[in-house]
């Protein structure tokens, strides 16, 4: 009995001694990885900082203004334009009965865009200012047909 | 058990002596007590011991099992912070950055390690000229020649300098890390945030006027200041500075609710990322009209617009009604002064009438009507006798001048915004109570939070503040301002063209035009006010520099941009409710005739 105590108490010690050396190399560890990262979050920080602000410069109002002008010729929406609530966006006009009732073909023709020809078909809500049929104004350049075209132009342009 | 042990007076016994099984020695008394007593004792310690190691190992098992340790705010440990900033960023009220700090390294040499290096002074001065091509090579050679251990060779390099610098490799030369003010959106809003010195200190704007508190908290301040709004506003007014061929203009926009300043510009400005010279010294005329903010410094007497405030104090004071009607006939002469209208209509002339074509005459003559008391009484609660507060510094906010002596003749003169001068940030602030229903409200360059609640004072009466709204819808309607209009927006105002009071006389070619307008009048939200300095007529104008030509359809175009970004909706000023509520009585519908 007297023997096994001894034994007891010397594991016990021993076992408490790895198990802390163990906690204290790990807590370090730990330690050094989590002020690599915070060291690593400040940098990336200051990094977002310094890209904000040149993104800022790059946004500059003057400077997209002068960009719609040389490549996109986009124009400020008339007040005609504007829909204040869903509720003034006019409702499209019923399509006319067609001789197939397949659901689906109905489906997909009234997910088609409504041809030009049909604006003025459009019914105008009793809020709105007056009848639209609102062209965007022509560009002043001509538009490029695709993304890739708008590319090489502003690339051609530099 | 321990007394039936055998004990052996010969200390050197061998350990494993076993005596021979005999009979029992009777134990000496005082013996056996002490060898309990220290058994006990030892007993006792390794209890302790043991417990102390139980402790011990619970600890570790709880530290190990975490959870609990985790939780435990003492177990904080040093947190690596980011240094604070040494001046807080400027952002306007979506966010945009205005004004931030960014790096920007000062470099210096330590010329006696340059020399113990074996460096030629020479042609390392004429390497770093080459980098730096401001600054001087002899300058530099005899800094880089001196064997000083520390002489600034410039402050604040850009990145690509520093690069530069560093490739060339010259032992001794040193970078010292350092912060520098910087402004993306340049000279966008170059008079709202103002600019830094080098050492970090605001020198004008709200960069001065805010300095404390940017420079200790350094966290971002929010201004009311909308950057795209800012833009619309300055590009118009540039717009007109070249159409009408003027020597400056000024604009300011403004919530008539919360009195926050969403845009003021004043041209000619200046970029804040290279402010121009204030040393007396070398400052020219330029750099002072540059730097010159018109909104919050310029003193003007800004003429006719100030019909409003004579208007609402006769009517709020009841010293006139809308029916009453003043003659208009002939000139008022007062000593050596004649006040004339301006196309005059020669006759005798209701308030709305003298309000829409702007008589000075009549105005005079409803100013009389009230008194000088009245109206120096009403001017001062609108806040006109004294600087506006405002987030600038007081040295950025002039203070009004109007006469020690309130005569007869100063009474007429202000009643038509001469004879005393005020900032156009007066103006806005007063018109915009005029409007709102009549509360006064301070104005502020800061963001005001959703909800939070507005200061304010009762100025005028909420029938007064109706009525002046249906006057302005009426000046744009038919009055001097027809070209103010924008389709949608309802838009109300007035027009002022002031004669430049130069050297003490007025010069009948040297105008101030301006315009206050606001929208939507049914329920005024926004109320801008422009004015170009010395503008000229040109062929589109019939050769009028006159507000209703200058600065009105800049009014106009500036709100047909800025209202989609405002989210104020476009409405049909034609519809019957908007028509009724804007309609003066009196006129019972009719038009006037064309101003």
């Amino acid at each position: 009995m007297r023997r096994f105590g001894g034994v007891f108490w010397i594991a016990i010690a021993l076992v408490a001694g790895v198990a802390n050396y163990a906690v204290k190399q790990t807590v370090q560890g730990l330690d050094d990885e989590l002020n690599n990262v915070r060291r690593k979050t400040l940098a990336e920080q200051k990094q977002i900082h310094d890209l904000t602000a040149e993104w800022t410069y790059l946004n500059r109002p003057e400077l997209l203004a002068d960009l719609n002008r040389r490549y996109l010729g986009l124009v400020a929406i008339a007040p005609k334009q504007e829909r204040v609530s869903i509720d003034d966006i006019p409702v499209r006009p019923a399509a006319p009965p067609t001789a197939t009732t397949d659901l689906q073909t109905a489906a997909a023709t009234a997910l088609e865009p409504a041809p030009p020809a049909a604006a003025p078909l459009v019914p105008v809500a009793a809020t709105a200012p007056a009848p639209t049929a609102s062209q965007p104004a022509a560009p002043t350049k001509p538009k490029p047909a695709s993304l890739d075209a708008l590319f090489a132009q502003v690339a051609g342009d530099r | 058990m321990l007394s039936a042990q055998r004990l052996d007076d010969n200390p050197c016994r061998p350990r494993h002596f076993k005596p021979p099984p005999c009979a029992p020695v009777v134990a000496d008394g005082a013996a056996v007590e002490l060898i309990e007593a220290t058994r006990t004792r030892l007993m006792l310690a390794a209890a302790l011991f043991a417990l102390v190691f139980l402790v011990v190992a619970g600890r570790l098992v709880e530290v190990v099992g975490g959870s609990a340790a985790a939780a435990d705010p003492r177990v904080a440990r040093a947190q690596l912070v980011a240094p604070l900033p040494a001046r807080g960023d400027i952002v306007d009220r979506n966010g945009t950055l205005l004004a931030t700090n960014l790096d920007s390294p000062a470099l210096y040499v330590d010329s006696k390690v340059m020399l113990q290096a074996g460096a030629d002074p020479e042609t390392a001065a004429r390497a770093i000229s080459t980098a730096l091509p401001d600054l001087s090579p002899a300058e530099i050679r005899a800094k880089l020649a001196s064997g000083k251990s520390f002489a600034y060779l410039t402050r604040s390099l850009t990145p690509r300098q520093e690069y530069a610098i560093n490739n060339l490799g010259i032992p001794g030369i040193e970078f010292q890390p350092g912060e520098r003010r910087r402004y993306p959106l340049g000279d966008l809003v170059a008079h709202v945030v103002g600019y830094c010195s080098v050492d970090n200190i605001g020198q004008a704007g709200l960069e001065r006027g805010l300095n404390p508190s940017i420079k200790e908290s350094g966290k971002p301040v929010m201004l009311a200041l909308d950057a795209r709004v800012q833009f619309v506003l300055k590009d118009e007014l540039e717009h007109v500075i070249t159409q009408f061929n003027a020597k400056g203009a000024a604009g300011i926009i403004m919530n008539v609710r919360t009195g926050e300043i969403v845009a003021m510009a004043s041209l000619p400005d200046f970029d804040p990322n290279h402010p121009p010279t204030t040393d007396p010294k070398r400052e020219t005329q330029e750099d002072k009209d540059r730097i010159f903010n018109k909104i919050t410094s310029g003193e003007y007497e800004l003429g006719s617009v100030f019909k409003i405030f004579n208007t609402a104090m006769a009517l709020d004071t009841n010293t006139a009604t809308m029916t009453s009607t003043f003659d208009a006939r002939s000139p008022i002469k007062v000593g050596r002064f004649t006040i004339e209208d301006y196309h005059g209509k020669h006759r005798i002339l209701s308030v709305p009438e003298i309000f829409a074509y702007s008589s000075n005459i009549g105005s005079a003559k409803m100013a009389l009507a009230a008194g000088a008391k009245l109206q120096r009484d009403f001017l001062e609660k609108l806040g006109l006798l004294e600087p506006v507060p405002i987030e600038f510094d007081k040295v950025e906010v002039a203070k009004p001048h109007f006469p020690a002596q309130w005569r007869p003749v100063n009474v007429m003169t202000i009643a038509f915004g001469h004879g005393i001068a005020v900032t156009p940030l007066h103006m806005i602030t007063a018109t915009a109570a005029m409007i709102n229903g009549g509360i006064l409200h301070p104005p502020t360059m800061l963001k005001v939070p959703a909800g939070a609640k507005v200061p304010g004072v009762r100025v005028i009466s909420a029938k007064t503040s109706e009525q002046i709204r249906k006057l302005f819808r009426l000046v744009v309607e038919s009055g001097t301002a027809k070209l103010a209009e924008a389709p949608g927006y309802v838009v109300g105002g007035k027009t002022g063209t002031a004669e430049k009071n130069i050297g003490g006389h007025y010069e009948e070619k040297k105008l101030l035009s301006s315009f206050i307008g606001a929208f939507p009048m049914n329920d005024p939200q926004y109320v801008i006010l422009t004015l170009v300095d010395e503008p000229h007529g040109n062929k589109q104008s019939f050769g009028y520099a006159t507000a209703g030509w200058t600065v009105a359809p800049a009014t106009s175009r500036i709100i047909q941009r800025i209202a989609p970004l405002l989210g104020v909706a476009p409405v049909d000023e034609k519809s019957p409710e908007i028509v009724k509520s804007l309609q003066i009585e009196s006129l019972a519908g009719k038009k006037l005739e064309d101003y």
